[in-house]
């Protein structure tokens, strides 16, 4: 199964909905669309993976790469990641740098 | 399960993925660990393709098969890409590239390690061989059964050994009847025969197949036949060859001269064909054993030679071990109230993990540190002493941003209870300022060896029993209580030197009295008995969960119970532990 990727803007945050699985073959797909998020200056990045199989490595480090490329003061937000990729998340210390959640209202920033 | 060929692209990633959930799936494997298993796979299978194939500007196929055996899968990736080594793995041209193009190299390497129970690389001709093992948990009469190997059939009628090949002769004589009846012969007696008339036809006979002897007539009307035994006996290539000189019975003067100038033996014709079967066999055997034994006595000389070497390696390698052991504390610290315990066993004659525990700010903080670097040996040995040495220098020599005036243990840390995430408090600096200077050092300046540690390191304020600390991706410590275990010191980061500017979160966790902190590597977890069987994380579990009075008592009861299962298997891995019991008050 591949990887589909929609990216939305809603109240200043940039949705990404991830679909499938990030492997070393479609990570460059996801950089790309997170370099065209933080062209847009967004208050937050939201990845909804609920629908996300598989995270490999190459996918760790977008996350990492989206951090960096955000700058500190905008916050990442994983929501309703499965078990297997909050593990991954977990052993490779990146929940730290992001925000794991269960649900995510988009309506409930301010502006 | 059939066997999977594929080239290496990243296209195959998800053909690749569907194998292993299908093998997974076929062996009987738990969802979590077939997705592991997968993971594991799919990171070194990336770098195949990524550093193996497309970087070097070659392609290729990848093949991958498993096996069940000794009750657990055994996932197997070979292609033929050059030499390479999933632990040092990363061109070093890749340090120069913007972070997100660099290779995946240790995250991956060090998510492949971790998914399974075992991973291994070697290379085998011109093919690397990535190892996958994922142990199985039921018994093993209900594991699925191992195809039995391709034996090909054998068939009664068949030999099976192929017959030895004929002696082959070639009879050098320009005298066509004595050398047809001479040919006659010997072909009879299923010799495989050449002739030859000059020295030239003889050389070109003698290119054609390895040949065991040379009957050369010394009656020669056209060629001087000892020109011919001279430059015969000096072709280095013939050394194992026998040459027999043949003289009619009524010539036989010329027979002690071609003795005295090489050849092995001669015959007098007319001879028949028992004798003639006789004195060249026992020439050819005689020539063969001769050469054996030269050999033996150059193998003989090498292995002499080899010893030496191996003697030095062997000195060296000790003088190494004594320099490993002058990096782990002579001497704990012995805050009043508190015991410290380390225990440290390498798998090898030097290691690659590391436990620390020394002062910090007069004596009001402890430092604790427990280390894994990947892979065991010689190598990793080098970076224990070179982390382990930093850690301590970065943790007691805080960065100069820090303004002097600021103590760096002065903001009393708040008492919650429990674990809780810590606010960055100039009391935290010393711990986040050693790791990240750490990894940021490895990471930077080492990064093309794809070495990397899990590192806890924690600091302990002795007068109140809180533990601040940070967990590099190293095995969970635990607080033990009087009722067992508390709970676990769960990572709070990446493991150093995988990645420059990974973040260290700090937290902290309250030690009550009687409470041991446990920290050790997985090499205890790990340890495997003679029948390859892990030592297991819940037989730790069972044995701290059993009230220890003092943190000695707990390392050696543990230690024991690892000599005991360990037994004479090779030890795997190595063990480290440190134990840290505040006093019951």
């Amino acid at each position: 199964m591949a990887l589909t990727i929609s990216r939305s803007t809603e109240n200043d945050q940039q949705i990404i909905t991830l679909v499938g699985e990030l492997d070393g073959a479609s990570a460059p797909q996801l950089r790309d669309e997170v370099e065209a998020a933080a062209g847009e200056n967004p208050k937050r990045l939201v990845l909804m993976v609920k629908d996300l199989e598989y995270i490999a490595s190459a996918g760790i480090r977008v996350l990492v790469y989206a951090k960096q490329k955000m700058g500190a003061g905008i916050d990442i937000y994983v929501v309703a990641a499965q078990a297997q990729i909050v593990d991954t998340l977990q052993k490779t210390g990146v929940d730290r740098s992001v925000y794991l959640v269960d649900n995510y209202d988009s309506a409930s920033v301010n502006g | 399960m059939d066997s999977l060929k594929i080239s290496g692209t990243l296209d195959s990633l998800e053909a690749v993925g569907q194998y292993v959930m299908a093998a997974a799936a076929e062996a009987g494997l738990s969802k979590s660990s077939a997705y592991k298993l997968r993971l594991a796979v799919d990171e070194i299978v990336t770098n195949i393709v990524i550093h193996g194939y497309s970087e070097t500007g070659t392609s290729g196929d990848m093949d991958l098969h498993v096996d069940v055996e000794n009750g657990a899968l055994v996932l197997t990736v070979e292609d033929t890409a050059g030499a390479f080594d999933p632990f040092s793995l990363a061109p070093p041209d890749d340090l120069t590239k913007p972070l997100e193009e660099r290779a995946i190299g240790g995250l991956g390497v060090f998510l492949a390690i971790e998914s399974v129970d075992e991973f291994k690389y070697e290379r085998v001709g011109d093919r690397n061989r990535n190892m996958f093992v994922v142990k199985l948990s039921m018994e093993p009469a209900a594991v699925p059964e191992a195809k039995a190997p391709a034996v090909p059939e054998v068939k009664a009628t068949e030999p099976i050994i192929p017959p030895p090949p004929a002696t082959r002769v070639i009879i050098v004589d320009d005298d066509r009847l004595s050398r047809q009846a001479m040919s006659k012969m010997l072909t009879e007696q299923n010799y495989d025969v050449a002739t030859a008339e000059t020295f030239d036809e003889t050389s070109r006979a003698l290119q054609q197949k390895p040949t065991d002897a040379i009957l050369l007539n010394l009656k020669q009307s056209r060629e001087n036949p000892f020109q011919m035994l001279k430059m015969l006996r000096d072709e280095k290539s013939l050394v194992d060859s026998a040459i027999i000189a043949v003289a009619s019975a009524d010539a036989t003067a010329g027979t002690a001269r071609a003795l005295e100038m090489g050849a092995d033996d001669f015959i007098l014709t007319p001879t028949h064909a028992a004798l003639l079967h006789t004195r060249i066999t026992a020439s050819v055997n005689s020539r063969r054993m001769e050469q054996q034994l030269a050999q033996g006595v150059l193998e003989l000389q090498r292995t002499e030679h080899e010893r030496g070497v191996i003697d030095k390696i062997e000195r060296d390698v000790q003088i190494a071990r004594q320099i490993q052991l002058s990096f782990l504390p002579s001497k704990l610290p012995e805050p009043q109230g508190w015991e410290i315990a380390g225990r440290f066993r390498p798998a090898r004659q030097v290691a690659g993990d590391w436990y620390d525990a020394f002062y910090l700010e007069q004596i009001r903080r402890v430092g604790l540190v427990v280390a894994d670097v990947c892979d065991k040996g010689v190598g990793p040995a080098m970076f224990m002493a070179l982390m382990r040495s930093l850690v301590r220098a970065f943790a007691q020599r805080p960065p100069a941003w820090i303004p002097p005036s600021l103590s760096l243990l002065d903001e009393p840390p708040s008492l919650a209870v429990g674990r809780r995430r810590a606010a960055p408090t100039a009391g935290s600096m010393a711990l986040k300022s050693a790791m990240e200077q750490t990894n940021n050092y490895i990471a930077k300046n080492h990064g093309d060896t794809g070495m990397f540690a899990t590192v806890f390191f924690g600091i302990l304020d002795p007068a109140t029993g809180l533990l601040q600390y940070i967990n590099g991706g190293h095995e969970p410590p635990m607080i033990i209580g009087p009722d067992g275990i508390k709970n676990r010191l769960q990572p709070t980061g990446m493991a150093i030197g995988i990645m420059e500017d990974s973040e260290f979160v700090i937290e902290s966790v309250q030690l009550a009295p009687g409470d041991i902190l446990l920290a050790y590597t997985d090499g205890v977890t790990d340890a495997r008995n003679p029948d390859r069987e892990f030592f297991t994380e819940a037989n730790l579990i069972s044995l701290v969960n059993r009230p220890a009075p003092t943190a000695n008592a707990l390392v050696d009861r543990i230690m024991d119970s690892l000599q005991a299962h360990i037994a004479d298997a090779d030890q795997f891995d190595d063990i480290t532990m440190l134990a840290v019991r505040r006093a019951a008050s």
